[in-house]
């Protein structure tokens, strides 16, 4: 950790002293091109090294300062119409601001005789005052449209990164959720039954195929929607149920109390089905002797509570692939979604709270 | 051909009798629903094939086979897990996925039987009672698992409470005593050079004078072994022989 955040220090320090080296080359450039031209029909003073030297310096800390004000204001989020008038009357300001420190350098020095200008006295009328102020916003401006330029660009490309970073995300967890919505393992185990129901009892395997057929054309197709009712859900986690009962025989009990007001509730699919595996999983698959799942689910406060419980004891690596889709699946139902999952008396619940009446997000 | 069925789940138990009794040369089938009544059943008499389901409530197949003085013949079946993959790397005879395919599993069988054969040819040659050469264990460390003839052992080292077995190019930490583990072996084989070391005499390759009157063993795979004095003395009394 310290020698990633030392190195991520370098790295900054790297870039503001590479920025730096642009900055200084820029305005030397410039100052050293103004005295040349204005070279060319004045003869070169003192004077005027200092103040376009002044100038340089004021425009460099100027910059260095709109770069800032850029940043704390988000120019590069705003649109046209908001941008032009913060950056024109930032400039004004930097272009003033520039032009009094040049006023209060060349003052005292030219009033100490240290420096020559042309004009025997610095020229300080009003029309000549715009006139620099002028010059000084024109410079900034070519700086700060540079700038808005480069910076865009760089934020452009580092936006397109992070959206195909998040499509990579969303891609390995559209896999995930197919990996638990057809979880191999139940699939083939349901079939091995099916094929040893068939000698000992038709009428059973002809109902253990329409049970698995239902389970999963709902893992198919209805699970590629955003919402189910709950009443969908427990239909479908009444069919899993009926298949794993075959499974396990007596060794699972299952106990369904769902209030009839809630079944109208609404929830992303494969979420309850998810709870109800992995109680299986870990509260029947691991235990000899018969145990009970118990599934609860009502309405509070404009919430569907589900509660699932299990025999057994929470270990610290329970985190699979579904609990993480889980999470995720939530994420995009609404930021007031809860899960939890805790261990009380050697028995396990995992407990899901989801706000109705809301418009489903993404 | 004696079988024993683990597997939890009643119907796949029963579908695997069924599937059996449509094979020739089976003897006796006999089942076990739990790791705990396998061991017993197992206790009572030796299979010759144990057909294993890997996953069980009060423990894995693999726990099972760990708890073996000796591993018979074994075949996986599971519905579909990744253990499956690695039951075939750990050198079982075969794995079986559910449904099973009868023809699949005549194949298997064929594979067992031959097993059989050539192991019946070997224990001929030795009586002991204990584990011989040809004899399999199963060795478990952590995810990996193999079974291992003991002739294919090298080297058997002492760490802390636990061992380090060598074989085939490969090492693994076991959890028992150097002390528990000599007491199984045939000492005829394995050779304890000093306090934390049992070597397979037939992987010595070179016996170099060593300090204190000492030997210095190198092995087949080029692991070298320090024998004290008194041990050498007991050395040199075996290789007389």
């Amino acid at each position: 950790m310290v020698s990633e955040r030392d190195s991520e220090l370098s790295s900054e320090m790297s870039k503001f002293l590479m920025r730096q080296l642009i900055q200084a080359f820029f305005w030397g450039a410039w100052v050293g091109l103004f005295l040349m031209a204005s070279s060319q029909t004045y003869p070169l003073t003192s004077g005027a090294v200092l103040i376009s030297t002044t100038v340089g310096v004021g425009c460099w800390v100027a910059t260095e300062l709109l770069r800032m004000v850029a940043f704390r204001w988000r120019w590069l989020e705003l649109p046209a119409w908001k941008l032009l008038p913060q950056v024109g009357i930032s400039l004004a300001m930097s272009a003033w601001g520039v032009q009094l420190l040049v006023f209060l350098v060349l003052m005292p020095v030219w009033w100490l005789g240290w420096v020559t200008l042309a004009g025997n006295k610095p020229d300080y009328r009003p029309g000549m005052i715009l006139l620099y102020w002028f010059n000084t916003l024109f410079m900034l401006g070519v700086w700060t449209a540079i700038w808005l330029f480069v910076a865009s660009r760089k934020r452009a490309r580092r936006l397109e990164r992070q959206r195909l970073e998040d499509e990579v995300k969303r891609r390995v967890l559209e896999l995930d959720s197919l990996r638990s919505r057809l979880n191999p393992h139940f699939v083939f185990n349901a079939l091995n039954n099916v094929r040893a129901l068939i000698n000992e009892d038709t009428e059973r395997a002809r109902e253990l195929v329409t049970r698995l057929s239902n389970t999963l054309r709902y893992a198919l197709y209805y699970s590629q929607q955003g919402k189910v009712t709950l009443e969908q859900e427990v239909a479908v986690v009444d069919d899993y149920l009926a298949i794993e009962q075959v499974h396990y025989e007596s060794r699972l009990c299952a106990v369904r109390d769902v209030a009839p007001e809630a079944l109208s509730a609404e929830l992303p699919p494969m979420l309850l089905q998810l709870l109800v595996e992995n109680a299986i999983k870990h509260g029947i698959a691991q235990n000899p002797n018969p145990s009970e799942v118990h599934l609860r689910a009502w309405l509070a406060d404009a919430n569907l509570c589900i509660a699932v419980s299990n025999p057994g004891q929470l270990r610290k690596s329970h985190n699979g692939v579904g609990l993480s889709y889980l999470q995720a699946r939530l994420k995009t139902w609404s930021d007031a979604a809860r899960f939890s999952l805790d261990e009380h008396d050697g028995l396990i619940t995992a407990r899901l709270s989801l706000p109705q009446e809301q418009e489903e997000r993404g | 051909m004696n079988v024993l069925i683990v597997d939890d789940a009643r119907l796949a138990r029963q579908e695997l009798k069924t599937l059996l009794g449509a094979q020739t040369g089976i003897s006796s089938v006999r089942e076990a629903d739990s790791m705990h009544s396998a061991l017993e059943t197992v206790g009572e008499s030796m299979p010759d094939l144990l057909l294993l389901d890997i996953q069980m409530p009060d423990g894995s197949g693999f726990d099972l086979l760990e708890q073996l003085e000796q591993a018979p013949a074994v075949v996986f079946t599971t519905a579909y897990d990744q253990f499956a993959v690695q039951a075939f790397e750990a050198n079982a005879l075969d794995y079986l996925v559910k449904p099973i395919d009868p023809d699949r599993l005549s194949m298997s069988l064929e594979r067992v039987r031959q097993r059989l054969v050539t192991d019946q040819a070997s224990h001929a040659e030795s009586s002991s009672a204990r584990v011989c050469a040809q004899d399999k264990v199963f060795i478990r460390d952590g995810d990996r698992c193999w079974f291992v003839t003991l002739h294919e052992i090298s080297l058997i080292k002492a760490a802390g409470n636990y061992v380090q077995v060598s074989f085939r190019d490969q090492r693994a930490i076991l959890n028992r005593s150097l002390a528990a583990l000599e007491a199984r072996l045939d000492p005829a084989l394995f050779y304890r050079a000093n306090r934390s070391c049992l070597v397979n005499l037939q992987w010595i390759q070179n016996i170099e004078a060593w300090i204190n009157e000492g030997f210095r063993l190198t092995l087949q795979d080029g692991q070298t072994v320090d024998v004290s004095r008194r041990q050498a003395r007991l050395l040199r009394a075996r290789l007389e022989l």
